[in-house]
């Protein structure tokens, strides 16, 4: 009989769910979706109780769990998105220059509001224009500093797709924040 | 000859993986006298910087008594 039997479900919520939640928000910031899907890693966790090995912390084994739902809805989640490209090179010349609007020469660098406390804020607004596929790169790559061959298997992807969608993310990002501190 | 385009998705390959030394000396010589690409190479690091600040900051938030309750009932 393994000790697992005796981690009562009640204890895991008192425990856990707090710390499953901020996890959770850290990468989605979506309260609804955070509370959802830590609601959904701890009913897998209650199935699957008995599968739970000591050697691992119980936290660490709650968190890869929730980690696995938060994949999965990403995976899940709408990846069509217009090609943003177009909007800010030239195509049309073939020389894939910037578009003049688009090259934020007059605004200001994203260097000078770094420090500003908003700026997270700014940047959390921003990070919701992108699907969500994106946003969930993106949490891997800074979050976790994963490898890119890890990112890769998570999402499905090709490292070539890997570095085009950080670049499209950017660039996106960038537009937004340059149009927030331009009103 | 590479263009704007090409060379800002250089400069963000080149953060997973090491490109060739020409593709480098490309992406060097266009910064010189590319004034925009330039600026975004700038931006691009500094929203890595600002990225990784935002993804590593876990404010804390918790689930209320009753949320709680809930949740246990479930099991």
């Amino acid at each position: 009989m393994s000790e697992s039997k005796s981690i009562s479900p009640t204890q895991l919520v008192d425990d856990h769910s707090d710390y499953l939640l901020s996890f959770a928000m850290s990468k989605l910031n979506d309260l609804e979706l955070a509370k959802d899907l830590v609601q959904d890693a701890l009913l897998a966790a209650i199935t699957k109780l008995d599968t739970f090995e000591q050697r691992s912390q119980i936290r660490t084994w709650l968190t890869s769990i929730l980690q696995r739902k938060i994949i999965d809805y990403w995976r899940k989640a709408e990846t069509r998105y217009t090609d943003p490209v177009s909007s800010f090179f030239d195509n049309s010349s073939k020389k894939h220059h910037w578009l003049e609007e688009k090259k934020a020469a007059d605004q200001s660098s994203v260097l000078d509001k770094l420090a500003k406390a908003e700026t997270i804020e700014e940047l959390n607004a921003c990070l919701d224009k992108l699907p969500a596929k994106w946003k969930g790169i993106m949490a891997s790559k800074y979050l976790e500093e994963k490898e890119s061959d890890d990112i890769c298997n998570e999402f499905d992807i090709t490292p070539s797709n890997l570095w085009v969608i950080i670049h499209r993310a950017k660039l996106v990002l960038r537009d937004c924040l340059n149009a927030t501190w331009n009103k | 000859m590479k263009y704007c385009q090409e060379i800002t998705e250089l400069m963000e390959r080149s953060a997973f993986e090491r490109i060739p030394l020409s593709m480098r000396m490309a992406v060097a010589v266009h910064l010189f006298h590319c004034k925009p690409c330039k600026r975004f190479a700038q931006d691009s690091k500094a929203m890595d910087e600002l990225l990784a600040k935002r993804f590593k900051v876990i404010t804390n938030y918790t689930f209320s008594a009753s949320e709680k309750e809930k949740l246990k009932k479930l099991f």
